[in-house]
């Protein structure tokens, strides 16, 4: 259980540092800072999404499918910035 | 079933965004000055908020996994406070944006920060619930009946909350 609250907990420092940095960075100025703040929220979705929701044990087309609806919405609102 | 309604949800919600992204772009001005007048340290505040109570929500399953009952309870009844403290900050954050007339109907920015803000909060709201309901079982000892509602499908009604947020957070309040 030790090593599993400490594993599970790199996780969530993982989410709370990439929301702080996220979070700072939006207020910096050029052209790349939505798109970097953009993909952060990106990798702290699928962070929760396979470790917290533990999606990474669940069928690949599961996996699969929820990874490119993401990568069509991101890149959808990418296009869009 | 619940991957499917939760796949649905975010389905509604990535539209949502899309159709957000497009009309932003369309009145980039009225957009940015919106934005500024949202309250970004609240929503940080609440993105931590929600981040954490995942992570005890993680810590609860680990519990009852483990055959720790009563330890996974506690973790529950933690996210559940945590949920509670989100509920506090948006109930702030809506009392500013009413007390400065900023409603819907103000301008498109506005129509969507009510529509998506309030139906995510709606969601946290049925999650607190669900998360209820379940530490209420653990706690007296009593069994699941049904397979498809349990511990694990309530818990990724609660990431699920967590999913929209990290998607809401940057798409309304930062880019």
């Amino acid at each position: 259980m030790k090593s599993f609250i400490i594993k599970e907990g790199a996780v969530w420092l993982a989410l709370v540092v990439l929301t702080v940095v996220g979070f700072y960075n939006s207020g910096a100025s050029g052209s790349y800072v939505a798109y970097l703040v953009l993909a952060i929220g990106l990798v702290k979705f699928f962070l929760i999404f396979f470790d917290f929701m533990e999606m990474k044990h669940a069928h690949w087309v599961w996996q699969i499918a929820m990874t490119l609806f993401m990568l069509v919405l991101f890149g959808t609102i990418s296009l869009s910035l | 079933m619940i991957w499917i309604f939760i796949f649905m949800e975010l389905l509604a919600f990535g539209l949502a965004f899309i159709v957000f992204s497009v009309l932003r772009a369309k009145s980039l001005a009225v957009f940015e000055s919106s934005q500024a007048e949202l309250n970004q340290g609240l929503a940080l505040l609440n993105t931590l908020v929600l981040v954490t109570s995942g992570y005890f929500v993680v810590l609860a399953n680990g519990s009852y996994d483990s055959g720790r009952n009563r330890y996974a309870a506690r973790w529950l009844g933690a996210a559940i406070a945590l949920g509670g403290v989100f509920v506090i900050v948006k109930a702030v954050e809506y009392r500013d944006k009413i007390a400065h007339g900023l409603t819907t109907g103000v301008n498109q920015f506005f129509d969507f920060y009510w529509l998506l803000t309030a139906f995510h909060l709606f969601h946290v709201l049925l999650g607190i619930l669900v998360l209820t309901y379940m530490a209420r079982k653990i706690r007296k000892g009593e069994a699941f009946a049904a397979e498809d509602f349990n511990l694990k499908t309530g818990s990724a009604f609660w990431h699920m909350c967590d999913l929209i947020w990290v998607l809401l957070f940057p798409i309304l309040y930062l880019i």
